[in-house]
């Protein structure tokens, strides 16, 4: 029996579709004759078979439904009629998939980036035994180790787990052989430890890499290892690198192997190094990044072996069957028992102190050490928040289109339920038809994000000028961008679908018109949609608020320079391997060629200078100042020429500034700033006290003889830190490599002939960065103005979405109520007060909405609190304008349809009831 | 126009009363439901959303074949043939429907 129903099938399926149009077609056109007998016109007949045929499409599904025998011809039959369905609605398709997709493309394109810089482990054998080890006292961490320390840490664990050491990623002069003399280029370079590449088990595609023989002694060991990429991109892949000549900030180095294409190091960050060398070689290649130092320590002196200078990361591989917390443990109270040995007498107060109260702790390190990460992860969470709340308000407006929808079809549906299509069955159409809906946005906002996280990463990192970061798609991004519109297809589409099951067939059926039982229930359901979307927005709205006035605070907050009137210019003199001398001239020169320029009112270079980014912090003492039990003074050291202070604009408080009497080497005079003198002298006894680097004050300490005003140095949010000022004629050998010029007129028109100049003045000179001051400011806020930015734009689109929302819904409402609304107008009611009630109706919706949301937006704010800069999460500004913004937005909104109900004509509203 | 009162079939009758129209003569879609419409004085209406998956339900089981063929106006139209099977069918459905029909009445007079 089956098989041969089965045969029918198959055999009618072929001619199917033509051949039941034709049959249907023919009816509706007896139908239609059979009504121009009875004396109907023409236009009126054909309207009539019409409407008693139903859709010719409908009738003809249900036919095929008889035909159908389960399972995969179902699926298949009902993702064919929903694309069907969807078709014949163009404009409410496009309309759908357009506001999901834009919302799925957004979600997907800041989960990829999320992916790459916070989910992601290295590709490295066993990421997951790989930890950081930290040094934790007082509830900071640090991660910063001397070279001794790690060098004891390997002897005490040999055997039982494996240490490695990096630097930071240094930017240096890279020089292949066989390119051009003063063809130089920046390149990205770090310094490792032997044990580096054995111990996240990496093999070289070509020669060798590190090993312990490489880095023993300070100086001696020239040699480097080359990524994959940098291979490729600079000696094209050339078979001949390996042994060939690198030059690393002019001294040069042997190319010993390549890393695999794979191995983009330690660091997840957006520049990953091109070549790696040696520790060892840090005072060759002078490597001056990220150290901090305690008494005794030289940071002129080689780095290596000096045990108070802290500049490296270490990396410990702890075995499958070893608790990495055995090995933490082991490692504290290896460094407990040296702080009495090493760190003996008074020279060593400090130190010891410090390395007492710590413990060591081991951190997974799995997915790699990453500043890049710690900055954005949160911004890139609030981002995808953001894009949720702008996909829920996206798919409130499709469910509502849907649900007004499904009222509209209530009749075809009836008539499906009663020829018997089950409950199910329709539910389960409907639902298919969303998930559809989900689908294809989701296939266009994977096009979305495709094109746009590049875009977004470059957001991220606006001074970035080559990115090596991989932002690519892998199985996690497409499992959630799935995940993402199956959700958004169900979300979607299980309102109309339960709705749509309970049909009432005899009411649906015999109502002639199209206002039916369902309409006030789906309009009911249709507010509550509207009024949850305004939640969303409102929280959109609080949320962008509470980051536009955070920024505003930052930007306009008084920094200490005048950022009006001055270009700053980033050096690294370290390349040109000049000798102190030969460098205290080159200062000169720039200096003298600066200050002839038109228009520039004097100059200054630095050792960091103002908001650059980096800084130079050591502990230190002063005189007639105790410090607490377990404090730890620290200040920040800057190395200026003579003109600073006026250059940078800071004035002057107490004191004097510096003058010619202090170029002699050797002098000690400096300048504090008003925090130094503030916290630790009484009432401005600062002039002519005594300080020093390290503790206790040595007999040639410094003396302070002035005192300037506070400025934020490296971070905004932060007040200013303590900050010592030196003079750099009597520090010969510093290396200064920030340039400050002050102009009369706009900084910005300078830069060009900045940059001319110090070409002039050195060809050879690497010139990184030359800007304004108020753009150093605006990079320092840069996160800040980017998430500001698009909490902003999405929020607003968010409101427009919600708005189309109550824009139909009010109009849904209206239509419904076309007879009512006209009664009222014939009994006397003024139209205003008709506009007044439809508006005041919308209001209701929207405030209920609001009320909703409130607290929302107070949950998201509190968790936004690091984020955001002296603004409360409980900031009224913040809620008073979202909410006034998304009433008169949305009042708006309303107001339209309503201005409709209000031209009502009563004599044609009765009439059609 | 819109004032046809018309009652919705019971359900499966539907199908019985397509066999029956069948039974005397050859006829197309249109035909059929202005036919039962007719018979039964306009109380029975046949709404289109029905008769043609119903006519092709029992096309499935071999209950009528179709052809094509020109109607009375000389139009293209699909035409209902009752086969053998479909013969027997109707006369094992109508013997149902009358046991179920008097028993239906005797109740409705008795109680």
């Amino acid at each position: 029996m089956s098989l041969l129903r089965l045969w029918r099938v198959l055999r009618r399926r072929r001619d199917d579709d033509a051949i039941l149009r034709e049959e249907l077609l023919a009816h509706l056109q007896a139908l239609e004759e059979h009504y121009r007998a009875e004396g109907l016109s023409a236009e009126a007949a054909r309207t009539a078979a019409r409407r008693q045929f139903g859709s010719v499409i409908n009738v003809k599904e249900d036919v095929r439904e008889e035909f159908s025998f389960g399972g995969l011809e179902r699926l298949g039959q009902d993702v064919r009629y929903a694309a069907r369905t969807l078709r014949a609605s163009p404009g409410f398709t496009l309309m759908a998939v357009g506001s999901l997709a834009v919302a799925i493309g957004g979600s997907m394109a800041v989960f990829t980036l999320l992916n790459a810089v916070v989910l992601r482990s290295l590709p490295i054998h066993e990421p997951d035994r790989v930890f950081q080890a930290l040094r934790a006292s007082r509830g900071e961490t640090v991660g910063r180790l001397a070279w001794p320390a790690i060098q004891r840490a390997q002897k005490e664990l040999a055997g039982r787990a494996e240490i490695a050491a990096v630097s930071r990623i240094a930017g240096m002069q890279l020089e292949p052989e066989g390119r051009g003399a003063g063809k130089a280029e920046r390149g990205a370079v770090q310094l490792v430890s032997g044990e580096y590449f054995e111990l996240l088990r990496q093999r070289p595609q070509r020669g060798r890499l590190l090993t312990g023989t490489d880095n023993v002694t300070v100086g001696a060991h020239p040699v480097a290892v080359i990524s994959d990429a940098y291979w490729r991109r600079r000696l094209a892949a050339s078979e001949t690198a390996v042994g060939s000549n690198l030059t690393v900030n002019g001294r040069a180095f042997t190319v010993m192997g390549i890393a695999e294409p794979q191995f983009f190091g330690t660091t997840l960050t957006l520049r990953s190094p091109d070549v790696w060398i040696p520790l060892v070689m840090q005072p060759t290649v002078g490597y001056a990044q990220n150290a901090s130092s305690h008494d005794g320590a030289s940071t002129r002196q080689p780095w290596p072996p000096q045990e108070t200078i802290e500049w490296l990361s270490a990396f410990v591989r702890v075995p499958r069957a070893t608790d990495p917390s055995a090995i933490a443990a082991a490692l504290t109270v290896q460094r407990q028992r040296e702080a009495v040995t090493l760190f003996s007498g008074d020279r060593f107060g400090n130190m010891r102190d410090i390395v007492r109260s710590e413990k060591i702790l081991l951190e997974p390190a799995s997915r790699g050490l990453s500043p890049f990460r710690d900055n954005t992860s949160s911004s890139l969470f609030v981002l995808l928040a953001m894009m949720g709340v702008l996909l829920a308000v996206a798919c409130g407006n499709v469910a509502g289109l849907l649900i007004a929808r499904a009222s509209a079809r209530e009749r075809e549906i009836a008539v499906r339920l009663s020829i018997g299509a089950g409950r199910m069955h329709v539910a389960r159409q409907m639902l298919t038809e969303s998930l559809l809906l989900g689908a294809a946005a989701g296939a266009a906002g994977v096009v979305l994000a495709f094109w746009s996280r590049s875009a977004l990463l470059k957001m991220f990192a606006p001074t970035a000028n080559e990115i090596t970061l991989d932002i690519g798609f892998d199985a996690r991004v497409f499992t959630f961008a799935i995940g993402l519109s199956i959700a958004t297809g169900v979300v979607c589409g299980i309102f109309p679908a339960i709705r749509a099951t309970r049909v009432s067939l005899a009411d649906a059926l015999k109502a002639q018109t199209r206002a039916t039982s369902g309409g006030r229930r789906s309009l009911f359901v249709g507010q509550t949609l509207v009024a949850l979307q305004m939640a969303f927005c409102l929280l959109a709205l609080v949320v962008a608020a509470l980051f536009v006035r955070s920024l505003q605070l930052l930007t306009s907050m008084d920094i200490g320079y005048d950022r009006e009137h001055v270009v700053t210019a980033r050096l690294d003199v370290r390349t040109l391997g000049y000798t102190a001398e030969q460098r205290q001239a080159l200062y000169a020169r720039i200096l003298e060629r600066m200050r002839q320029i038109p228009g520039v009112t004097s100059a200054s270079l630095s050792l960091n200078g103002p908001l650059a980014g980096s800084e130079t912090i050591g502990d230190f003492g002063v005189e007639g100042y105790t410090p607490g039990q377990g404090e730890r003074l620290r200040s920040n050291g800057e190395v200026v020429t003579e003109d600073y202070f006026s250059t940078v604009g800071l004035r002057l408080l107490q004191g004097r500034l510096f003058g010619p009497a202090d170029h002699a080497p050797g002098n000690r005079d400096t300048i504090v700033n008003e925090t130094i003198a503030r916290r630790f002298f009484k009432n401005g006894e600062a002039i002519g006290k005594r300080w020093d680097w390290g503790n206790p004050i040595g007999p040639d300490g410094f003396v302070i003889v002035g005192v300037v005003e506070d400025a934020k140095y490296v971070d905004l949010r932060t007040p200013p830190p303590n900050m010592v000022y030196q003079l750099a004629a009597a520090q010969r050998d510093a290396i200064l490599s920030d340039l400050e010029i002050r102009t009369a007129g706009s900084p910005t028109n300078m830069t060009a002939t900045v940059r001319q100049v110090l070409a002039e003045s050195e060809p050879r000179l690497s010139v990184l960065e030359v800007t304004p001051l108020s753009g150093r400011m605006a990079q320092r806020v840069s996160q800040d103005t980017l998430i500001a930015r698009l909490t902003s734009i999405f929020s607003a689109i968010a409101l427009f979405l919600a708005c189309l929302g109550l824009y139909g819904t009010i109009s849904y409402g209206i239509s419904r109520r076309v007879p009512e609304i006209g009664l009222r107008i014939a009994l006397g009611a003024d139209r205003r007060s008709v506009l007044g009630l439809i508006l005041r109706e919308a209001l209701l919706l929207v405030s209920l909405g609001a009320i909703v949301g409130v607290p929302l937006a107070y949950i998201a704010g509190r968790s936004l609190r690091t984020m955001l800069y002296e603004i409360p999460p409980l900031d009224p500004i913040s809620y008073g304008g979202g909410a006034v913004v998304l009433i008169a937005v949305s009042v708006l909104a309303a107001f339209l349809p309503a201005r409709r109900a209000s031209r009502i004509e009563p004599m044609l509203a009765l009439n059609r009831s | 126009m819109g004032a046809q009162e018309t009652r919705e079939l019971l359900p499966g009758t539907l199908d019985m009363l397509i066999l029956k129209v069948l039974s005397r003569g050859d006829m197309h879609g249109y035909g059929i439901a202005s036919a039962i419409q007719r018979a039964s004085d306009d109380v029975l209406g046949v709404v289109e959303g029905a008769l043609y998956p119903a006519l092709h339900r029992l096309e499935v089981r071999g209950w009528v074949r179709s052809k094509w063929g020109a109607s009375d106006n000389n139009r293209r139209a699909k035409f209902y043939r009752l086969s053998a099977l479909g013969r027997r069918a109707l006369e094992e459905e109508a013997a149902y429907w009358d046991r179920v029909a008097s028993a239906v009445t005797r109740v409705m007079q008795r109680a």
